[in-house]
């Protein structure tokens, strides 16, 4: 283990400080942006601004950034996951 | 090693209390401690059923108001899935026997094993704390909007599973990269046993789904404490929505009880016909087979709710199309019985009523799964009826099987067979005649979840309660005899049953350490040449 954790990359705290504070402003944005009462851009920004969230919790506060090899394709059976039962939520709320 | 027989039950001269074992990194222990605690709460989630029967004896109420009658059946619910029959399988077997299995002297990580013990009993604390409160009268599914209004304890209940949640996922987790890491030298993946298999896709499920589960109790809390309007169609919120993350859930978590108990009866099956297991990559990738098409049918429990026709007829499809995996594991498990030389013992009889009970309860899913006959059907007894054969008679006798097999090695001691063989039938008939009226009743229309009902349905009402007495004395009779056997019954030998699987290689019980030193696998785990 240790020489593996010697090789990675160690992230420091303020780079988890600013990407939390990052976070922070998306979310500000996104509440804003549903505010607009736009049409679609209030369905479709949000879920744009919450995918960049997405990544960067995975990429920083969950280390994937410097995992490799099978613990980075792991992230798929979740990302399918999301995809496929995401299709399905939608079968029935835009044929209702 | 202990040379008292004690073996990992022994203290190896250090003292033996109680901190020795809730703080306990050993999964042996650990697995000891849910099955104390997880049969704890089977007789609660056991009493309120009893209790709730009673109350339908007769006529308005006879010993609880409806209010009461709502919050059994909702702390009934909760207790039975989340707090025995979702964990029991995989945390006591599951950590028992899986890294034994595989040649491993523990799970990958100890630590998270015995934490996941503790968020099991915080949450089951929250859980019965709600009871002294102000019990939530939701049902165990937590509907929005009526659980976003009703004034009883939803938040805490909610909470109490959303804990109970995080411990399971820790359990996924640890068995998969203890599944991965593992394996003793000559382990493959095709020379696991098939509860292993089960375990694994189960644990998938745990790791993928639970979360879901999570955030979308998590939004229950947040909207009836801050008002989101995410549920709440009086804000502008979706009841449908929350119906749909529930059940994402909520399906796959039928399967994380019925696969760790398709695989206990995958191990049943072949050690008592003497014979390889018929189709081992079949009932293998059935499994995971189940995980995934499993995932897709949750919408089945949608289709009357006001979700739109088309997704109906995808879910239904789905629905019909997991039947197949199932059924290719019933057939396989038939087929393995074939000229067999069949032994009759205990953990055998356990397994076929499993799989008389499991069928009865597939095949009425079946029905259920279909779009036209669902809409007579939903909501009625009819639907209590099915998955209390799934839930009990599937995963609940698979997990007594289980008990049957595995206690002797796990205490070193034996019950009496001929006892147990008497639980097995009483149990059985009790359950036949507490669940099967319900299927009657639901056709005629007996809504579920109801605590009073017209005069029409007297006759089977009290055929269903007679059952459960029976019910309830058989279990009686079942856990009085196991305890007496693993407190004070003969010790057992290594091997009673002449299993091949690397868990009756070692003494019963088994040892601190599992194995002394790394060994090396060569052969199958239903290969039981030169084994009596
Ligand atoms: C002696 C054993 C049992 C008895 C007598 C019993 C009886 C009952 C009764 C009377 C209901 C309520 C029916 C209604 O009015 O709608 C019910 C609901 C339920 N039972 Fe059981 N049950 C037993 C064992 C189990 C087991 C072992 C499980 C799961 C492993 C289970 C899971 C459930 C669930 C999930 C519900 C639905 C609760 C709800 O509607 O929210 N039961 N049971
Ligand atoms: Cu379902």
């Amino acid at each position: 283990m240790d020489e593996k954790e010697g090789g990675r990359e160690r992230t420091g705290y303020a780079t988890y400080a600013l990407v939390w504070l990052g976070l922070m402003g998306l979310t500000w944005l996104s509440v804003t942006v549903s505010g607009l009462e736009s049409g679609a851009l209030r369905i479709a920004a949000p879920l744009a601004i919450a995918s960049i969230k997405a990544v960067f919790v995975l990429a920083v506060f969950m280390h994937l950034r410097s995992e490799r090899g099978l613990v980075r394709w792991v992230i798929l059976i979740g990302l399918i996951a999301f995809l496929v039962s995401g299709a399905l939520v939608f079968s029935d709320v835009a044929y209702r | 090693m202990a040379s008292d027989g004690a073996g990992y039950l022994g203290g190896g001269g250090r003292p033996n209390g109680l901190f020795s074992w809730i703080f306990s990194t050993d999964h042996k222990r650990i697995g000891i401690l849910y099955l104390v605690s997880i049969l704890s709460f089977f007789v609660v989630g056991v009493s309120l059923g009893f209790l709730m029967r009673l109350e339908l004896i007769s006529h308005g109420p006879t010993i609880m108001e409806a209010s009461t009658y709502n919050a059994f059946f909702t702390l009934h619910g909760v207790v039975m899935l989340f707090l025995f029959i979702i964990p029991a399988t995989p945390s006591v077997f599951g950590n028992f026997f899986l890294p034994i299995m595989i040649g491993a002297n523990d799970v990958s990580f100890p630590r998270l094993n015995l934490l996941s013990w503790w968020f099991y009993m915080a949450g089951a604390a929250l859980a019965l704390a709600t009871l002294a409160l102000g019990p939530a009268d939701t049902g165990w599914t937590f509907y929005a909007p009526y659980s976003l209004r009703t004034g009883t304890y939803v938040s805490l209940a909610v909470f109490a599973v959303f804990v109970l949640g995080l411990s399971s996922i820790l359990t996924g987790i640890n068995f998969v990269v203890t599944v991965h890491r593992l394996r003793a030298p000559g382990m493959g993946f095709f020379r696991l046993p098939l509860f292993v298999w089960a375990l694994y896709a189960t644990a998938w499920i745990q790791i993928v789904a639970t979360p879901i589960l999570g955030v979308n109790l998590l939004l229950v809390i947040a909207e009836r404490v801050f008002g989101i309007g995410v549920f709440d169609p009086a804000r502008g919120g979706d009841p449908i929505l929350y119906q749909h993350l529930f059940w994402i859930y909520s399906h796959p978590a039928v399967y994380i009880m019925i696969l760790p108990g398709m695989g206990i009866i995958s191990e049943i099956i072949p050690v008592f016909a003497r014979k390889v297991i018929f189709g081992y990559r079949a009932i293998a990738y059935s499994s995971l087979g189940i995980a995934g098409v499993g995932s897709l049918v949750w919408g089945h429990h949608m289709f009357v709710s006001g979700s739109s026709y088309t997704a109906g007829v995808i879910f239904s499809f789905f629905t019909f199309l997991v039947a197949i995996p199932s059924a290719i594991k019933v057939f396989n498990w038939v087929a393995t019985l074939y000229k067999g030389s069949i032994v009759l013992a205990t953990p055998f009889i356990f397994a076929l009523a499993f799989i008389f009970l499991f069928s009865i309860g597939g095949l009425t899913g079946l029905i259920l799964g279909a779009l036209s006959v669902n809409v007579h059907l939903h909501d009625t007894y009819f639907v209590v009826s099915h998955f209390h054969y799934i839930k009990f008679g599937g995963a609940g006798f698979a997990f007594f099987a289980g008990l049957h097999y595995w206690l002797p090695k796990m205490t070193g001691r034996m019950y009496n067979a001929k006892v147990a063989n008497w639980s097995c039938l009483i149990s059985f008939l009790g359950f036949n005649l507490l669940f099967f009226p319900m299927l009657i009743l639901g056709i005629e229309g007996m809504p579920r979840r109801y605590f009073d009902y017209l005069p029409q349905y007297s006759t089977l009402q009290t055929v269903s309660i007679a059952g459960s007495w029976v019910l309830v004395a058989g279990l009686i009779v079942m856990f009085a005899n196991l305890l007496k056997g693993s407190l004070r019954g003969p010790r057992a030998v290594h091997n009673p049953w002449g299993g091949a699987t690397l868990e009756w290689r070692l003494p019963s019980p088994p040892g601190k350490e599992n194995f002394e030193k790394i060994l090396e696998v060569t052969k199958g785990p239903y290969d039981f040449r030169g084994l009596r």
